[in-house]
């Protein structure tokens, strides 16, 4: 017997025999209602660049924009979720109320996810800028990462302070200047390995697209970018 | 000293404290820390649960700090930070006679229990209400609310539901017309403001620290036992030592039973409602050969439904989770497409709309989860549980959900029929403690 996560229903997950044979003590953290709230984006038809629920599968108008801006910094990206409503609740307790456990959420999602990349990735979480920092006291991504048990390379900064992305509307956010820089202790460790930048939420791409030209200039081999909500 | 008038007696934690109340610490100011260590586990000082996180995380003090996650939605207390509270000196503004300006007629037994009431909160100490749905338990709250106002204590009414609370909010501040009162519930909007009469939801009695001379808590059965442990210790600390404590309850649990029968508790029973009728006593049909996920009951339920909508009665059928009303809506929708119905359940937006309707008489019935278990009144209704063994369904629910029926005097009488597969205990168990209170407002002839 195990509580839902989020809702806190009691639930009793069914005994399977392959439950039983692989000692799987972890089932599934969320309980059906809530799990059948989630969107998982791999099953819906989704723009091929940045996994955007769209009409029919093609490269989605935003990512059309950000290839003219960013000719060489085409990534792919992998998001696990649609940002509906139940995610955007999800995110708000977890950042703004500062319930950290709520990481533990979507550890395994996140974990089997970011197995597919090579053993030698390098996951690069998205900096949290100083003042959110000290507010929080934690950084979202690294927190989802930690409990992930993915190990990570903190090789961004937040120099400078933006404003916080959720106050802004779409054009002030896609207006925002470059908030990142490359660490430079970490640049070498980078240098030709697969890099693998990751973000909690993909709202505009505008973040994701400055944590790319921030670290494209160490040369990692392959250069992509993931996040849990899009 | 004049910054903190608003704070006396609320405990708060001191990274929510503003600048200029930070500069000027009056003398007597408690200060404690936020997590107390017993043994190996951290209990919080704000909610008094003990923290069972899996990890201390990174914190705004640079270190890594436990949280509470309980008490969470009131704020974040981390292991770091300091609980500060001020003790309440009371001082409020007298009053002129007579205080309460209700002018009603209470009931024998209502006047009786009062009387208890009323003595409780002369001598300090815990008492019981245990008054049956419908007996009417705020106007015998009244006269004893009236005498602490009037010696100048500090008096707080609280309740675990907000609509409760929205309710006895306006009844209360016209029965006290010149006694300054505050609402508080999550998300009410306003600045908080010191008060000698607070209406509180039980979660922002978290916020208070031995302030209240007389505490009322009604409906303390409306959570389960492990929620109910954090809601007498919210009510004990916003207590001033040696305060009164008033709980009022329907359907007391267990363990409370046990101190009532074993006078370990000062009870107050009253039996019989304010009509004077008895409780609708249910009936309970078990279902034999059933298909095991129980949608045969729900045709045996439903065929129910048929003959009682057709003699023109209208009907509250409770179905136990969201997700079985899921499953059960297009049959529904089907069977009954000629009759006016909706569905509510806890996360329904429309659900006041949908509430009013069936109040004014618009709809034939309504399907529920336990949501509308409590709190609500309809006139002249039926009520049919639909898988009544599930768990959801304990006893204190089942007695509450069947006190939904005959609760107008004018229509007394209402037929209360639980379907299920399986006897459980709490359906046996809600039957006998109906019958049992009949039989006890029967013997003290209470009835008509």
């Amino acid at each position: 017997m195990s509580c839902c996560g989020w809702c806190g229903t009691v639930v009793t997950p069914p005994i399977s025999v392959s439950r039983l044979l692989t000692f799987d003590t972890h089932p599934d953290k969320l309980c059906t209602l809530c799990r059948n709230k989630m969107i998982v984006l791999s099953s819906c038809k989704r723009c091929s660049e940045c996994c955007r629920i769209v009409q029919e599968i093609t490269v989605c108008s935003d990512c059309l924009m950000w290839r003219s801006l960013y000719p060489k910094l085409s990534s792919g990206h992998t998001a696990l979720y649609a940002y509906n409503e139940r995610a955007k609740d999800i995110m708000t307790a977890f950042k703004l109320k500062g319930d950290c456990e709520l990481a533990y959420l979507f550890s395994d999602d996140i974990r089997r996810a970011l197995k597919i990349f090579p053993a030698n990735t390098c996951f690069v979480p998205v900096p949290s800028a100083e003042e959110s920092l000290s507010i929080r006291g934690f950084n979202p991504v690294e927190l989802l990462l930690e409990a992930a048990g993915v190990n990570y390379d903190k090789a961004l900064t937040a120099s400078r302070d933006t404003g916080r992305q959720a106050k802004k509307n779409r054009k002030e956010r896609l207006r925002t200047r470059q908030p990142f820089t490359l660490c430079p202790k970490r640049s070498k460790a980078i240098a030709d390995k697969p890099v693998v930048i990751v973000d909690d939420v993909y709202t505009t791409g505008r973040t994701l697209y400055h944590a790319l030209e921030a670290i494209s200039p160490c040369q990692p081999s392959s250069l992509q970018t993931f996040s849990l909500f899009r | 000293m004049e910054k903190w008038i608003n704070w006396l007696g609320r405990d708060q934690l001191q990274s929510e404290l503003s600048p200029d109340l930070r500069d000027e610490m009056p003398s007597g100011l408690e200060s404690r820390p936020a997590f107390v260590k017993e043994g190996s586990r951290y209990r919080c000082g704000r909610c008094g649960s003990i923290c069972c996180l899996r990890q201390a995380y990174p914190c705004i003090c640079k270190q890594h700090c436990y949280y509470c996650r309980e008490c969470i939605q009131l704020g974040k207390v981390r292991a770091c930070d300091r609980l500060i509270s001020l003790p309440e000196t009371g001082g409020f503004k007298p009053l002129e006679q007579p205080v309460l300006k209700w002018k009603g007629i209470l009931s024998p037994q209502q006047e009786e229990a009062s009387k208890d009431i009323l003595q409780t909160v002369r001598q300090g100490g815990t008492r019981i209400v245990w008054a049956v749905t419908g007996a009417g338990k705020t106007e015998m709250l009244f006269e004893a609310v009236a005498e602490g106002l009037a010696e100048g204590k500090r008096v707080c009414i609280a309740s675990p539901r907000i609509d409760v609370c929205l309710e006895l909010s306006p009844r209360l501040q016209e029965a006290f017309d010149q006694v300054d009162m505050t609402t508080l519930y999550g998300g009410s909007g306003e600045v908080y403001r010191r008060t000698q009469l607070v209406i509180a939801t039980t979660h922002q009695l978290l916020r208070f620290k031995e302030a209240f001379d007389v505490m009322i808590v009604d409906e303390i059965d409306a959570f389960p036992y492990y929620l109910n442990e954090a809601l007498y210790y919210a009510a004990k600390k916003a207590l001033v030592l040696g305060g009164s404590q008033i709980f009022l309850t329907a359907t007391p649990d267990r363990q409370m039973l046990k101190a009532i029968r074993s006078g370990r508790i000062d009870a107050t029973i009253l039996p019989a409602r304010y009509h004077k009728h008895p409780l609708p006593v249910p009936e309970a049909r078990l279902l034999k050969g059933s298909l095991g996920h129980g949608l045969a009951g729900s045709c045996n339920a439903s065929a129910h439904l048929l003959r009682l909508l057709q003699k023109k009665r209208r009907c509250l059928v409770f179905i136990p989770t969201i997700l079985y009303m899921e499953i059960l809506l297009p049959d529904f929708e089907r069977q009954f497409k000629d009759w006016r119905f909706a569905w509510v359940h806890s996360k329904d937006p429309e659900r006041k709309e949908k509430i009013q309707q069936m109040r004014q008489g618009e709809l034939d019935f309504l399907l529920t989860t336990t949501i509308l278990e409590r709190g609500v009144t309809f006139a002249d209704i039926d009520v049919i549980v639909v898988k009544a063994d599930h768990a959801v369904y304990t006893e204190a629910a089942l007695v509450q959900i069947a006190g939904r029926a005959g609760r107008s005097s004018a229509y007394p009488e209402g037929e209360v029929t639980f379907y299920c597969e399986h006897w459980t205990r709490p359906i046996k168990r809600s039957i006998r403690q109906i019958e049992a209170m009949n039989r006890t407002a029967r013997k003290r002839g209470l009835l008509q």
